[in-house]
């Protein structure tokens, strides 16, 4: 019987601790679930993640069971949070059910286009966000989901969820599928054979899963992940992709603020382990503070023109012929 | 032609599948009959790389420089500016 044990704590910042006594092998369709005995601490990525493993449950049928502590502390905000429903378990205890207003977006399924526009639409309401200091925020949904709807092609779509830390004003956000996975999309058109180069390939601005020209096509520009990796990295925050037997994560330096974008994403401030657990989707967290509408103006401007050089190799500069009225 | 970009996106335009009805419905036709086109973005308080990517990338790829001419770009906030700015920075040589 395959064994997952979920840890203790898992963030961003500490993500090896999911790897923990798991090898991810559910192939004789029976798993044993465990908890940490006392405490769960689970930040977005780590809830998208299990989100994941509930898809995998349920596509190929695996029975499952699992060990609970009842007395666990973070029980509530677990189940708040769509953990135990995720994974095709009843929720343990009995709670008054909070409104999500300010602090959080549960885990959420989004399977198509216009159910993505929906959820972009709820976001300043529920986290609490302006107009204005929510530009980055839904760049990001937008850019990961869509990623997901069009290119994944995962028969249960995404799994989203986001918290938000008023103190530290920083907003966590989760993505998860169980499609095919960054290198057997990329190898649609690339010559890729390893999870580690189509983790490159897909953070390597200009380079699309859709058609081996740099640069994309009509509806690619192959900048998405590109753009929310600079985002993390602009506002020194992390970053990281798991998709196959890799991980990708970006770090950051409270002494080193980021002054530039890296086409190669391996030049970045980064840590990358290969030979990991074999997870067949994509799994993408980020942190995200910007809270001022000139930093985002500026953000996309320094992005863009680290696309533009990376890409086109030019100097040229257009803005000032462009007809704005 | 105006095209008001609110009217098929609400106000954060994200959504690259009407960015490319747009395109070939509307915009590829329009150039391709010669008209000036008027991008309307009232009431637009953000948008994505991607959106405006689908809208106008692949116009400025094939026609150049001379689609400066064609375009009007209206009521743009700051962020849309910088979106557009960079799309079109990217897609012509």
């Amino acid at each position: 019987m395959g064994h997952l044990y979920i840890p203790n704590s898992i963030s961003l910042r500490n993500f090896d601790n999911l790897f923990q006594n798991n090898d991810f092998d559910f192939s004789d369709k029976k798993i044993d679930i465990s908890f940490h005995d006392s405490y769960v601490a689970m930040a977005p990525i780590g809830l998208a993640f299990y989100a994941a493993i509930g898809d995998l449950i349920r596509i190929n049928k695996i029975e499952n069971k699992a060990t609970l502590n009842f007395n666990i502390r973070s029980i509530p905000y677990l189940q708040r949070m769509g953990l135990f429903s995720s994974m095709g378990f009843t929720n343990p205890v009995k709670t008054s059910e909070h409104e999500a207003t300010g602090r959080f977006i549960p885990l959420t399924k989004i399977r198509s286009s216009n159910e993505l526009t929906q959820f972009i639409k709820e976001i300043d309401p529920i986290l609490h966000t302006t107009i204005n200091n929510s530009r980055a925020i839904k760049h990001v949904f937008s850019e990961i989901l869509r990623n997901v709807i069009e290119h994944a092609d995962s028969s249960r779509g995404a799994n989203v969820c986001a918290t938000y830390n008023k103190k530290r004003k920083k907003i966590s956000i989760g993505i998860s599928d169980v499609g095919r996975g960054l290198m057997n999309h990329l190898q649609m058109n690339h010559d890729v054979n390893s999870d580690k180069e189509a983790i490159k390939l897909a953070l390597t601005p200009g380079i699309s899963g859709v058609t081996n020209r740099i640069g994309g096509d009509s509806e690619n520009a192959g900048a998405g992940l590109f753009f929310t990796k600079c985002i993390a990295q602009s506002t020194n925050n992390h970053f990281l992709i798991y998709s196959g037997n890799t991980y990708f994560k970006l770090r950051y330096s409270k002494k080193k603020p980021i002054v530039q974008f890296n086409p190669n994403p391996f030049d970045d401030f980064c840590t990358i382990k290969e030979n990991l657990p074999y997870f067949p989707g994509t799994l993408v967290g980020i942190d995200i503070n910007i809270s001022d509408d000139q930093a985002f103006n500026n953000l996309i401007e320094n992005i863009g023109n680290a696309y533009r050089l990376s890409v086109k190799k030019s100097q040229k500069d257009f803005y000032k012929r462009i007809k704005f009225s | 032609m105006e095209i008001i970009i609110r009217d098929y996106t609400g106000s954060f335009a994200e959504n690259k599948d009407v960015a490319k009805e747009l395109r070939e419905g509307k915009i590829i036709p329009a150039n391709d009959s010669g008209e000036i086109i008027t991008l309307n973005f009232t009431g637009i308080d953000s948008s994505t790389q991607s959106f405006i990517h689908a809208l106008i990338s692949e116009i400025f790829q094939i026609n150049g420089e001379k689609c400066l001419d064609m375009f009007i770009f209206k009521n743009c906030n700051k962020a849309v500016k910088s979106l557009i700015g960079t799309v079109i920075n990217y897609s012509l040589e």
